[in-house]
């Protein structure tokens, strides 16, 4: 399990970016990003589509470096340490901030070897441990009950609800002490939508969360904070503003965010006329 | 008109489809029709006698096996070496370009230089003599531009999203070649190893200066002078004096032979293969 954080801890920035700049080949996306998020709170990047959110959430653990094309400039810090220093040891950093993806990954291999996927690699349980292991990983986001008789199954069976809660008990498994989490349930009907979000909800408990969402009532019933990224005129994307959630939504003077508001609260709306739609 | 040409196109399409397997069934039936009849137990299990008159070709059986093996063995770990540096090691575009364009300049290498460059390094310079390790790697080398092109297709091919998700587990690049890439990649390395053993079945320029001999050898016991009896020199042969009835009739055995060891080397990677294809259809 993840061990609790000091009360000192607790209350500073867990995660901070400095001056965060982006840039593919000679074409700026994002420029001076400045997020402070705080240890096990729901941090949230609202903003229309391609404003960079997901560029943002990449550079919190470097997944960016996957993308050869991409410069990346400016600060990210965990713990006040720089993750962009050379002596960082990026897989272990990839260990303590964990992603789960829009769509869910499984592995074509069986559910078990999927929530064990990153322990196998990383022994850091010993390999007796490891039904354990998975069991409370499995546990953590409420699949054991629906998987226990069919471990060796295929992933792939499982619905997609339910795969990405298998993504979701995979990350766990590693125990990470932040999860980035990118649209993790634009994929998803009504019902494993909801049921994604009680586990992000219960998550926050125990760790702390980056979640990318474009839908504005996921945001209000899940983050303490937000913030706004959005696309200036120039097309590179921006935190326009960034705060406590109902501060941002409910804020009225800034013609961009209000832009935002509006759109997303008629998409939801029409979304809401549907009886189940969380 | 646009129908016209559509219907035409079609009509063209599936004569050339007709047209080609047409000639691979016509080849099949000959050797078919032509070697039933050498086709024994006794062909199969007896050695060679009276040059090839009379006796069996179990000996080149083993010989081509030997060779076959020693080829693939040679090929898979280089071909997957080439792969994973062109597919992952090498960042830069202009030096992937390279590779890709060296492996298609060896692909296009006759194989009789094969042969030429084995005679001069393995026999003459390493001392070998005439040897099945010889002809094992050059058979290699000669079908890893085969394998690697396929195994890079394949690699290619997988989903980003596999190899985002493991880095985002925090697993290091070794442990995403071998617990990603590798195992997701193993069909393409079969496919490309099944056609290029097919291919290197039936060379032989490569190991008539280096590997086989005609008559007189049979298991190796070493690898300095250990040559090896093989199908493709022995229907050669043969071939050179197919005015002798008796030696047309093995010839064509021989070929009959050659073309189900290569149908079973592909029957026997069936079910690997469509396992394979289930769990990509899954994907």
């Amino acid at each position: 399990m993840t061990e609790p954080i000091p009360a000192d801890q607790e209350r500073s920035n867990i995660l901070e970016t400095r001056k965060l700049s982006v840039a593919a080949g000679k074409r700026k996306i994002l420029s001076d990003v400045h997020l402070q998020i705080k240890a096990r709170q729901i941090f949230g990047l609202i903003g229309p589509s391609g404003a960079g959110k997901s560029t943002v959430l990449r550079c919190l653990n470097r997944l960016t470096d996957l993308d050869h094309g991409l410069r990346v400039r400016g600060e990210v810090l965990l713990h006040g340490r720089s993750i962009r220093h050379r002596e960082v040891n990026v897989d272990e950093l990839r260990m303590k901030i964990g992603t789960l993806f829009q769509q869910p990954v499984v592995f074509p291999t069986s559910i078990l070897k999927n929530a064990l996927f990153g322990v196998r690699r990383h022994k850091i349980v010993p390999r007796h441990a490891w039904p354990a292991t998975a069991e409370r990983a499995l546990r953590e986001v409420a699949l054991w009950e629906e998987v226990k008789d069919r471990l060796r199954d295929p992933a792939r069976k499982l619905s997609v609800g339910q795969q990405q809660r298998l993504c979701l008990a995979r990350t766990l498994a590693v125990n990470p002490e932040i999860i980035l989490m990118d649209e993790p349930t634009s994929a998803l009907d009504p019902k494993s939508t909801l049921a994604i979000e009680g586990l992000i909800g219960k998550l926050k408990t125990s760790r702390t969360i980056v979640l990318v969402t474009h839908q504005l009532s996921q945001a209000r019933r899940l983050c303490d904070e937000v913030a706004f990224v959005t696309a200036q005129p120039d097309g590179i994307g921006k935190i326009a503003c960034s705060g406590t959630t109902q501060a941002i939504l409910d804020r009225t003077d800034h013609p961009l965010l209000n832009d935002f508001l509006q759109t997303e609260a008629e998409a939801d709306a029409t979304c809401c006329s549907d009886d189940d739609c969380p | 008109m646009r129908r016209k040409f559509d219907h035409l196109f079609t009509l063209a399409s599936g004569l050339c489809a007709v047209f080609s397997v047409g000639i691979l069934l016509f080849i099949v039936a000959a050797i078919t029709w032509r070697g039933m009849g050498a086709v024994s137990w006794k062909f199969l299990t007896e050695q060679i006698r009276l040059v090839g008159a009379d006796g069996g070709i179990f000996y080149n059986i083993v010989g081509t096996l030997i060779l076959m093996a020693t080829a693939f063995l040679v090929s898979v770990p280089a071909a997957t070496g080439l792969a994973l540096v062109h597919s992952v090691y090498l960042k830069s575009e202009r030096a992937r370009d390279r590779l890709w364009l060296l492996l298609s300049v060896m692909n296009g290498v006759p194989s009789i230089l094969f042969g030429i460059f084995g005679l001069i390094v393995f026999v003459k310079l390493f001392g070998w003599g005439k040897s099945w390790l010889a002809g094992g790697i050059l058979l290699g080398l000669m079908i890893l531009p085969t394998v690697a092109v396929a195994l890079i297709e394949k690699i290619k091919s997988l989903p980003r999203a596999y190899l985002e998700t493991a880095a985002g587990l925090g697993l290091s690049q070794p442990q995403i070649v071998w617990s990603v890439i590798l195992p997701q990649s193993i069909g393409g390395l079969m496919t490309g190893s099944l056609i290029g053993l097919a291919r290197a079945a039936g060379e032989t320029a490569p190991i008539m200066f280096t590997a086989t001999i005609f008559s007189g050898a049979n298991i190796p016991h070493g690898i300095r002078d250990s040559p090896v009896l093989s199908l493709p020199y022995h229907i050669f042969v043969l071939a050179q004096d197919s005015l002798d009835p008796a030696a047309g009739e093995k010839l064509w055995g021989s070929a009959l032979v050659l073309l189900a060891l290569i149908f079973s080397l592909s029957l026997l990677a069936l079910p690997a293969r469509l396992r394979i294809h289930e769990e990509a259809r899954h994907d």
